[in-house]
């Protein structure tokens, strides 16, 4: 009876339009409450230890660096460098946006983020070339999900918190699939493109495009290959790029001004502040299920009816695709990972590999209407109608799913470096 | 830093609502931004303290971890303000036209309650902590005076969702998260 009350509850809730901080906080208070032997000063005791952690560090910390770099000239800059090098060939300023969105990715977390700071750039410019208005659209939504793929990313180290499964890992596993989808967007980028005029190779603007970029593009080498080295940690790398981003933009580029700046602070701190105790309250109640044997339960009564491998991958996908186009992929993440990750390691899945195709999922809600944070964002920023933008994305879902399908079919995409 | 509430033409007390919270976000703004700062900062300098002298610094960690709860739960004061709560959208247009503009004030009335409730609980946490002279991990310091942060935050939320709620030319127009 309590757990109907309880559903009807979180119903009225999201009917009356809560954040979702506040359905979790009052499902939890009333869990505390009413179905067991608990109080709900308890729930805040819980979320103090959630957040009292230095592992948490790491997530206002890249979003802030990432802000940085979009706001600055580093994204310019590594777009640029990509425009030089692959300008010439038929579709290859297409190609040339792809190459940016991945190597953005390499130091941005976040998907919006990352199709914004490239996205502002290449949309004109591919306009400007005879790109056409919906495939420029639909590239930069799908293109932007690098970001939460390509390694830093926000929804793996959150994967990370909420399963315990190593974030290092995570990061090494995400270059096999994000690269995997950059070669997809690539090839149909090349293929619907053939015929668009291109632009004579210079090897001197490729020269002036590295020298301008050189410091930008150094940025992945530190922030990766202090992670992989074990030179310092996720944590520590991500300080290590807010403070490489904050001397890059003020000192060598000089094109950050300091109400730029201000914004910046103030976008990550609202950021954290949305996403910061919502992760504190779901920590909490992730303690009480655990506590109260709730994912066993789960594990349980999911082998009754699911008798295979094959199975739970498809109903895993299906979860996590409608989650992922009705909930911020954020929150998707917080409140399904940790029920989700013990069924993946009881039907025998690697621990890493089933986080990659959570993740791979999730980034596919990032263009799924009706809740597409990048499908928003771009009718926002490229001032377009939502039904366009929507119907130009289309086609890059489609390879998203051939790149899922891949990703789920041969694990060693995954976890080949880390092997 | 400028608040950014939706620019008001209604009632004068909607008005002194309305400079109320905006002078309130102004002061978590800073709080929230030196949080912040302290994070980077305290982390980067433990980072090269290792590899300068090769040790860190005792407490940075530690000192970041506070800066970065002070930081996260005003900011969860401004996010509101902002209207930049992470919220499920796809239900709404269940909700009839005519009854959207009720429904988003009552909506209203129900967060403030809410908040209220986890503000009233917190400080119930901090007093426990207060009595107890609980003392932190690494650094021994008094935590009482960072656990704060929660009462206030909490509720600094449910004060603007009220306001929200009382003048719905107030309610800022929701932003979206990037």
């Amino acid at each position: 009876m309590s757990g109907i009350i309880l559903t009807g509850l979180i119903l009225v809730l999201i009917f009356l339009r809560q954040p979702i901080v506040l359905i979790v906080g009052a499902a939890l208070a009333y869990v505390h409450v009413f179905m067991t032997a608990s109080r709900p000063e308890f729930l805040i005791q819980d979320m103090w230890i959630a957040v009292d952690r230095e592992v948490l560090l790491s997530i206002p910390l890249f979003v802030f660096a990432g802000l940085i770099m979009a706001r600055g000239s580093i994204a310019k800059r590594l777009t640029r460098i990509m425009t030089s090098l692959t300008g010439s060939f038929p579709g290859g300023l297409a190609v040339a946006t792809v190459l940016s969105l991945t190597a953005f990715g390499a130091i941005c977390g976040a998907s919006a983020v990352t199709m914004l700071a490239i996205g502002t750039i290449m949309y004109p410019a591919l306009l400007a070339n005879g790109y056409p208005k919906s495939f420029s659209l639909g590239l930069l939504c799908a293109g932007g999900t690098l970001g939460v793929i390509i390694p830093p990313s926000l929804l793996m180290i959150l994967y990370g918190i909420m399963t315990e499964v190593s974030i290092t890992k995570l990061f090494l596993a995400g270059w096999g699939p994000g690269l995997l989808l950059a070669g997809l967007l690539s090839i149909y980028s090349v293929l619907v493109n053939w015929r668009i005029e291109t632009k004579p190779f210079s090897g001197r603007e490729v020269a002036e495009a590295l020298k301008s970029g050189i410091w930008a593009l150094l940025m992945p080498v530190i922030l990766l290959g202090g992670i992989y080295t074990g030179w310092f940690t996720v944590t520590e790398a991500a300080a290590v790029s807010v403070v490489y981003a904050i001397v890059i933009e003020f000192l060598v580029h000089r094109e950050l001004t300091l109400r730029a700046f201000g914004d910046v602070v103030m976008e990550t701190i609202k950021l954290q502040g949305s996403l910061m105790p919502l992760l504190a309250i779901a920590i909490s109640l992730n303690n009480i299920l655990d506590l109260e044997g709730v994912p066993q339960a789960l594990v349980a009564f999911m082998k009754g009816y699911i008798d295979s491998k094959f199975s739970l991958l498809v109903v895993t996908n299906l979860v996590l695709l409608i989650a992922g186009a009705l909930m911020d992929e954020s929150s998707a993440i917080i409140v399904l990972a940790p029920l989700l990750a013990p069924l993946g390691q009881s039907y025998g899945f690697n621990d890493v590999h089933f986080g990659i195709i959570t993740i791979v999922n999730l980034q596919i809600g990032y263009v799924a209407p009706p809740v597409a944070l990048n499908l928003i964002v771009a009718m926002v920023a490229f001032k377009e109608q939502f039904g366009f933008i929507c119907r130009s994305v289309i086609p890059f879902v489609g390879i998203m799913l051939i790149g899922l399908v891949i990703t789920c079919v041969f694990p060693e995409l995954s976890l080949f470096l880390i092997k | 830093m400028v608040a950014k509430t939706a620019p008001v033409s209604t009632s004068r007390l909607a008005q002194r609502a309305k400079r109320v919270l905006d002078a309130l976000y102004a002061v978590e703004a800073w709080g929230a931004g030196l949080g912040l700062g302290l994070v980077a900062v305290a982390l980067f300098a433990d980072v090269v303290g290792r590899e300068a002298v090769g040790s860190g610094i005792f407490g940075a960690q530690r000192t970041a971890v506070y800066g970065m709860i002070v930081s996260a739960f005003l900011g969860l004061a401004l996010a509101t303000h902002s209207g930049r709560h992470i919220r499920v959208e796809g239900f709404d247009r269940l909700v009839p036209a005519a009854a959207q503009a009720t429904v988003v004030r009552l909506g209203h009335v129900v967060s403030m309650v809410i908040c209220l409730f986890l503000s009233y609980w917190s400080a119930d946490f901090v007093l426990v902590s207060l009595e107890q002279g609980e003392r932190g991990m690494a650094l021994d310091i008094l935590v009482w005076p960072i656990k704060i942060v929660l009462p206030w935050a909490f509720a600094s939320a449910g004060v603007r969702y009220f306001v929200f709620a009382l003048f719905p030319a107030v309610e800022p127009t929701p932003e979206k998260v990037a």
